[in-house]
């Protein structure tokens, strides 16, 4: 078990910079997720981590010592990869056995060792100890003596598990190891995993493209969005409390909705021709364009609101309904949840009126970053 | 080859009980259609095989068992004789024991060592290109005019070889004409050809293996070199390998164009191979139904190759 410092972390291939200075402290035994669109660096940064990328500059510890320069299977890692990357003509068993064996002194690792000398044989007998442990605990046990392609893809992923199990590593990384699997099964994964985690007490670190992921499986989430870390936090201050537009945006499905509003020298809203008078910013800019960002939940039906809007389409989820509408105010695409019950009688072109919680909508700036209400009006933020 | 059959195979089952189930709602009849409809699509490939494969193959064995000779207008059924007469034949033992050899050369020359040049090039980064156009050259050339070269590189006096051997004080032979260096020789220049062939195949197959096996393997802490070959690369490269080990087997029987050259199976029946026995035979004595009998076991030594394959080896090498 070890916590895993990431200091000012640089990857560039030729001219393209990937990772532009990560600095991130992952704690002993936490769930830190890396989340981040295709393209973000999240991959990347989690092969320098386990070493088989290396970075342009900065540097690794885990546990205290300094890795950068070690290869990966000095760096006491293992790692679950999307493919789940098993040997294809190992049987499970064999597969399990591999990291384990690979760590045994040459002279106990030959065929006919066991035969020949004591400890050999021990040591033979308690990889195999270990690997039946290990595949009990994952309910595989069954499986040992299958080869991968007799396996489901749940299996699959099970056995590329145990395999990053056997050798009690001070961190596991994951690299997206739930996304060849079908949805029911994904859902079914992210629960098993992370009772592991919690069984395990392992630091893990996980990567994901799939916010539901982040949220539902993480102690802490790093968002990465073109190679720099915006927001590092827990699942439910990035959900409630981003610090930037862009963590609202990638955070929270369907995404949020964002209105256009300006923003008076003394900090004062005004949208759709009209102001809100019941908000301050604490800004200290000038007159701006600032972005009013409210989440599906928080906008209801109000039909005495003057805030008007056409239905285009509605997802029925059976306990709720999500609409999405057209309007002006709102340059674009709103999307509205409301209980099944509070939206049964609507249909797509139906024209509604809505209102929004101001209390819980946030408020970004051009450049994307949060603007914060006066402390004197709303209290804590 | 049979790969893509299997493929194929396993396609027609999936979609024969959707297109079953069809016509047999529909039409009785348009079962039946369906069929003829296959039959007539079909119709000009299998015409063509029988014509050019599958007659010749039926023509050559009933011609075995005849005494017929080319421009003779009539012919006996002779039953066995040539084959019997085959079998007390020294030449054609000794072709068949020379092809044996050459063969046993030739195989694991030319596979291991396009192997090993496959696996060393895509090992360095740099130079690529070169490499695999210097070993695949060869592969373009054809061999008869390959083989004249060879003549000049080979000849005892003036020859390359024996030159570059005078200068380190060694003395040359008679390479071909030296009835214990002759098949040596052959094997060499065979293994030569087909070496960048085999060389082409390895590498597709290495650059099929998932980057992430390696990856995993690093993980685990496998070390480089060998115990990553045996444990990642050679095992993903089974199909490959056996898909080489065949082709380079039938194509090393089917020696023909080097012997034909430089030695015309000389000297005395050192260097007599089964095909160039077969050309002799047929086409410069014009014992045409005894050229018939050896090329008849011929093919039944490609058949039983072939066979080996498909019964026995490919179940070994596929894992899914």
């Amino acid at each position: 078990m070890a916590d895993i410092k990431l200091s000012n972390i640089k990857k560039s291939f030729g001219n393209t910079e990937i990772l532009k200075g990560i600095h991130l402290d992952i704690k002993d035994g936490e769930f830190l997720t890396l989340v981040g669109a295709s393209g973000s660096g999240k991959s990347t940064l989690l092969r320098i981590i386990s070493g088989l990328e290396e970075q342009s500059g900065g540097s690794i510890k885990i546990g205290g010592n300094e890795v950068s320069s070690k290869r990966p299977k000095d760096r006491d890692l293992a790692m679950v990869f999307q493919s789940y990357a098993l040997y294809p003509h190992f049987s499970v068993r064999e597969n399990m056995q591999v990291p384990l064996r690979m760590r045994l002194p040459i002279s106990q690792r030959l065929p006919l060792a066991p035969l020949l000398s004591a400890r050999a044989k021990a040591a033979t007998e308690a990889v195999q100890q270990r690997v039946i442990e290990v595949a009990t605990q994952l309910h595989i046990d069954h499986l040992l003596e299958r080869k991968p392609s007799e396996l489901s893809g749940g299996q699959c992923q099970r056995v590329a598990l145990g395999r990053a199990m056997v050798r009690d590593p001070a961190a596991f990384l994951m690299d997206e190891p739930l996304s060849n699997l079908d949805a029911k099964l994904r859902v079914h994964m992210r629960g098993e995993l992370t009772q592991l985690h919690r069984k395990l007490g392992t630091t893990f670190v996980y990567v994901t493209h799939d916010q539901v992921e982040a949220m539902t499986m993480s102690d802490r989430i790093a968002l990465l969005v073109e190679g720099e870390l915006i927001q590092v936090d827990t699942p439910h201050n990035m959900y409630h409390n981003p610090s930037h537009l862009k963590v609202a945006e990638f955070i929270g499905s369907p995404k949020i909705n964002l209105i256009p509003a300006t923003q008076s020298s003394r900090g004062r809203l005004a949208f759709a021709g009209q102001s809100l008078d019941t908000i301050t910013l604490d800004v200290t800019s000038g007159e701006s364009q600032v972005c009013i960002a409210v989440r599906p939940e928080d906008i209801r039906l109000a039909p005495n609101s003057n805030l008007a809007a056409r239905i285009i389409h509605i997802e029925n989820m059976g306990g709720e309904k999500i609409l999405f509408a057209k309007a002006a105010w709102a340059q674009g695409k709103l999307a509205i949840k409301l209980g099944a019950d509070d939206a049964q009688s609507l249909m797509p072109g139906d024209e509604i009126k809505l209102e929004f919680n101001p209390r819980k909508a946030m408020f970004f700036d051009r450049n994307g970053q949060r603007l914060h209400r006066k402390s004197t009006s709303m209290g804590a933020h | 080859m049979s790969q893509h059959a299997v493929v194929l195979d396993a396609h027609l089952q999936s979609e024969a009980p959707q297109a079953l189930g069809k016509t047999t709602v529909s039409l009785p009849l348009g079962q039946a259609r369906e069929q003829r409809t296959a039959w007539l699509l079909s119709l000009p490939a299998v015409l063509l095989i029988v014509l050019f494969l599958i007659g010749p193959i039926i023509a050559i064995v009933l011609l075995s068992f005849t005494d017929w000779q080319l421009g003779m207008s009539s012919y006996n059924w002779i039953g066995l004789a040539n084959y019997i007469q085959l079998s007390e034949d020294e030449a054609f033992l000794a072709a068949l024991k020379n092809t044996l050899f050459y063969v046993a050369l030739v195989l694991p020359g030319s596979v291991f060592g396009g192997l090993a040049i496959a696996v060393l090039i895509e090992a360095r980064p740099s130079g690529v290109g070169l490499y695999r156009t210097l070993f695949f050259l060869p592969v373009m050339g054809t061999l008869i005019a390959m083989s004249i070269v060879w003549e000049y590189i080979l000849q005892p006096d003036f020859g390359l070889l024996n030159m570059m051997l005078a200068e380190l004080g060694i003395e040359g032979r008679n390479w071909l004409n030296d009835k214990d260096s002759v098949m040596y020789v052959l094997a060499g220049i065979g293994i030569w050809h087909q070496l960048g062939y085999n060389m082409v195949l390895f590498m597709s197959g290495l650059l099929a293996i998932p980057a992430q096996l390696y990856e995993a393997a690093d993980m685990d802490g496998v070390p480089h070199g060998w115990s990553r070959f045996r444990l990642i690369t050679w095992p993903m490269l089974g199909p490959v390998t056996l898909f080489v080990v065949v082709i380079t087997a039938i194509k090393a029987f089917q020696v023909f164009d080097t012997v034909e050259v430089l030695t015309r199976g000389g000297p005395g029946k050192n260097s007599e191979v089964l095909l160039h026995l077969m050309y002799v035979e047929g086409f410069q004595f014009f014992r045409t139904s005894y050229a018939a009998a050896i090329t008849v076991i011929f093919l039944f030594i490609v058949l039983l190759i072939t066979l080996l394959k498909t019964r026995f080896m490919e179940k070994k090498v596929h894992y899914s």
